[in-house]
């Protein structure tokens, strides 16, 4: 079963490019669709260098509301092994759209995002982010 | 604040402990009337001023009137009101009457927008008459502080209010829900934080299907 995600042609972005005093920015997600965090964080402007970014993933909603089972998923459980499956192509492809911004965006920036979600999923959601250590894992112990 | 313990307990306003009082939340206010302005107004050093009505029996708790409100602390700075089904033009008008508030946050969690869109507060809900007879205040708040709106029914019933103010919101911290599915909430969050870019530090969204 997928999980629910933002159709390919809805525009969910916020343009924050003009808000010079911006320090800090925080995306609460209620579903692990990650699409409107990417195209708010391409209008990041040169001004915005340490700008603080928080991702959290609401992630009891979007997992109940898609009957995955919640012990299985919540407590990251040995014998639920492949996240990524769960996730399903579309979101995978936009979380690892999401890693690459995250490089780009450390190497443009200087910024250090923190992700509030599974520990073990962020290595397979954003490997890259996550092999160069540019991600804090303020993770919760789901 | 528990409203009726409140008043049995001290039965004359003028010599309670209600002038000393900085920060007030009122939870379950199911029985305000006009016969209670007396007494609210005596909280008039209020600066953080609560109210709760969402654990409530009743699903929607539209018939409160938050007349008895209206501007009782001119030292209010910051008002947060959470609410199941309150109609949000309820909650601006008050929130116009205490000129130095800096801080709005405002949660209703009940009304649906399809109760909006078809008619279902107008149908149900009388409005609050009263207010017709209370002239506008003289000053306008300017909020300088945090703005946090969620809003089941969609931004839309709030922001264009807020926009109307014409410069008046300058808010350092936003703090907005939307629905994914409802595109305008995006609009509106945008709208909100076009009228914040020379403040606005911290920009929080919660977006989700469902609100």
């Amino acid at each position: 079963m997928q999980l629910t995600c933002f159709p390919a042609h809805t525009h969910v972005r916020l343009d924050i490019s003009r808000a010079r005093n911006l320090k800090k920015l925080e995306f609460r997600c209620g579903e692990p669709d990650v699409k409107w965090v990417i195209e708010t964080l391409q209008t990041v402007a040169p001004e915005h260098e340490n700008l603080q970014i928080l991702v959290f993933i609401s992630h009891d909603s979007a997992i109940h509301r898609n009957k995955l089972t919640p012990l299985h998923v919540l407590r990251n459980r040995p014998y639920y092994t492949n996240f990524v499956d769960a996730l399903g192509a579309t979101l995978h492809e936009r979380w690892l759209d999401l890693d690459r911004l995250f490089v780009q965006l450390s190497e443009s920036h200087s910024i250090r995002p923190k992700i509030l979600w599974g520990e073990k999923w962020m290595e397979q959601l954003l490997p890259e982010a996550m092999k160069v250590g540019i991600v804090d894992k303020a993770a919760v112990r789901l | 604040m528990h409203l009726k313990s409140w008043k049995d307990t001290f039965l004359d306003p003028a010599t309670s402990p209600a002038q000393y009082t900085k920060t007030l939340s009122i939870k379950y206010p199911y029985h305000f009337t006009m016969q209670d302005v007396g007494w609210i107004r005596t909280f008039a050093s209020v600066r953080r001023f609560k109210m709760d009505s969402s654990r409530s029996f009743d699903t929607r708790d539209t018939h409160i009137s938050l007349i008895p409100l209206y501007a009782f602390s001119p030292a209010l700075e910051s008002l947060h009101i959470v609410s199941r089904g309150m109609f949000s033009s309820r909650i601006s008008k008050l929130a116009l009457t205490f000129p130095l508030l800096h801080s709005l946050e405002v949660d209703i969690r009940g009304i649906s927008r399809e109760d909006y869109d078809y008619g279902w507060y107008d149908a149900n809900c009388p409005s609050d008459d009263g207010s017709k007879t209370i002239p506008p205040p003289l000053i306008l708040p300017v909020l300088t502080g945090t703005l946090k709106l969620s809003i089941r029914g969609g931004l839309v019933l709030m922001v264009p209010m807020l926009l109307s103010l014409d410069g008046n919101i300058r808010a350092r911290r936003l703090d907005l829900g939307c629905r994914g599915d409802n595109p305008e909430d995006v609009k509106w969050t945008q709208a909100i934080l076009e009228e914040c870019l020379p403040t606005v530090e911290t920009l929080g969204v919660y977006l989700s299907a469902t609100l």
